[in-house]
């Protein structure tokens, strides 16, 4: 077994333009947040997303318009959390993220 | 006892539950969480699965908050069943109830979870989607649909974007604040079943967005002691009110 | 989701559903639905098409130097994920030694081989939850989310929870 162990920053860095990332956890639920917000501060860009329940960490990459893509059976944060407000603001009206749609 | 539509709605999704069933929610449904403990409380004979992936948690865990996904729907837990198996043990036949709820319905039981006003692409709001109720009612023998509001905006004549139908050869029920629709197997359109105690068939039809066409339908028993107090006995900080706020 | 995630851990390229009759979903995203005959008895299947996702990125309570993940929990669907994505990166709210998952095997949800990079990432789930070390939403970091998306200031927000400021 080899040692794998890195900073958030060397694992950020591992992620690429248009790749397609699966983000576990569930609603507000062991999402992984503060990976997703460390990628908000990288330039990458037009990932895709999916998950069949993506929350919290999922929808930090909606908000920042660095996904372009979401696969979702649900998507929301749950009651007193509400909607999801990045899946809301990119995909209401105008906005250009691609919703598909799982169960 | 004094009781109210949450309490009401709670006992009607207790008795929806029959001996032996296999009864699943799913996140963001704090109304069956609580009726389904109380129904437990009673010593109704079911299981109770959910997507916290515990089986037949410890149902004196009590609720602090809406969220149906943390501990106390885990904690005692029999078994670990996920999501993925809950699908497929409803997907092979197996699943009995599963409560699910909506955005919007039409007369056809056919329900909106994906969005409100615009259109798919374009929506004026994006909902959270089905969560398994695209998977759900095709294959489980009696979907119930729980929903804390009832007016003319929720329940309409016709659902543009279906995110899920009722087939035709299950039934549905349909439990709002004010009534019980279902759709019997074999028939297509949602019929009014029963009406609580507190309301009368004009007001339902005066808050439904379809045509009722029934002059008459019976009034179901409200909840009964042993439900009130089984009610209270798992929901300390009353989470169940937290759909009707 | 489950179903295509399931098609991407398999290696193949698409998968019958059960389930999915009369859902409009179905119809509007051919690139991920499509219906097709059973080659046996003619019936028809929803069908949808594999994610094979770059990588799963996964929280934990606890990982060994290795990735060997345990999930204390509801586990959702994150070793699925794992094995359909080509690899994963886990954070985890603690290291621990190899001896932990000695002691119970079955508890590893996540073994070594399918990790790239494990990240010691305390408060990683943040302002949510993460059973059993942290059991509720922090709600004014949360309101503080809400208000960034708004403002499309997300970045500023990350600044300030990644650097403890909030």
């Amino acid at each position: 077994m080899k040692n794998k162990m890195m900073s958030l920053l060397q694992a950020t860095d591992l992620i690429k333009d248009n790749m397609l990332l699966a983000i576990g956890g569930n609603a507000m639920h062991r999402t992984p947040s503060l990976f997703t917000l460390a990628l908000t501060r990288k330039p990458v860009k037009n990932l895709k997303l999916c998950g069949a329940a993506p929350g919290l960490a999922t929808d930090i990459l909606l908000a920042s318009q660095q996904a372009d893509t979401s696969y979702f059976g649900f998507s929301g944060l749950e009651n007193e959390a509400g909607l999801s407000p990045g899946m809301r603001k990119g995909m209401e009206g105008e906005g250009k993220i691609r919703a598909i749609e799982g169960s | 006892m004094e009781y109210g539509k949450p309490e009401m709605m709670a006992a009607a999704i207790i008795r929806q539950i029959e001996d032996g069933d296999i009864v699943f929610h799913g996140l963001a449904s704090s109304t069956p969480m609580v009726a389904m403990k109380a129904a437990k409380a009673m010593g109704k004979e079911f299981t109770y699965l959910t997507l916290s992936d515990g089986v037949d948690h410890d149902w004196t865990r009590a609720p602090y908050v809406a969220s149906t996904l943390t501990e106390n729907t885990y904690t005692g837990s029999v078994a670990t069943f996920g999501l993925d198996e809950i699908f497929d043990l409803y997907c092979s036949g197996k699943g009995d109830i599963a409560f699910l709820s909506c955005l919007q319905m039409d007369k056809e039981g056919r329900i909106a979870m994906s969005y409100l006003g615009g259109d798919y692409e374009r929506p004026k709001l994006r909902g959270p989607g089905g969560a398994g109720s695209a998977t759900l009612p095709p294959v489980t023998k009696k979907t119930t649909i729980w929903k804390t509001t009832h007016d003319k905006k929720t329940f309409i004549e016709h659902v543009d974007f279906a995110t899920t139908s009722p087939p035709l050869d299950k039934e549905m029920t349909v439990i709002t604040p004010l009534c019980i629709f279902k759709k019997p197997v074999g028939e297509k359109y949602l019929k009014v079943a029963y009406i609580f105690p507190f309301t009368t068939l004009e007001e339902v039809k005066e808050n439904t967005g379809w045509e009722i066409d029934q002059m008459e339908v019976p009034v179901m028993n409200p909840p009964t002691e042993e439900e009130l107090t089984a009610l209270k006995k798992v929901d300390p900080n009353n989470i169940l009110h937290f759909e009707f706020k | 989701m489950i179903h295509a995630l399931r098609a991407g851990a398999y290696g193949i390229p698409f998968m019958p559903v059960g389930g999915m009759w009369g859902s409009d979903l179905v119809g509007i995203r051919p690139e991920f639905y499509q219906i097709m005959k059973s080659p046996f008895d003619g019936a028809e299947v929803v069908c949808v098409k594999a994610l094979a996702p770059d990588y799963a990125i996964v929280h934990v309570q606890e990982a060994d130097i290795y990735g060997n993940c345990r999930i204390l929990g509801p586990s959702y669907q994150d070793a699925l994920m794992a094995r359909a994505a080509k690899k994963t990166i886990v954070t985890a709210e603690r290291i621990v030694g190899s001896y932990r998952m000695q002691e119970e095997p079955k508890l590893t949800a996540i073994p070594h081989f399918l990790v790239q990079a494990v990240v010691e990432l305390p408060g990683g789930a943040k302002p949510g939850i993460c059973y059993p070390e942290y059991q509720g939403v922090e709600w004014d970091k949360h309101k503080a989310y809400q208000k960034a998306v708004k403002a499309d200031e997300v970045q500023k927000f990350a600044d300030m929870m990644l650097e403890g400021r909030l």
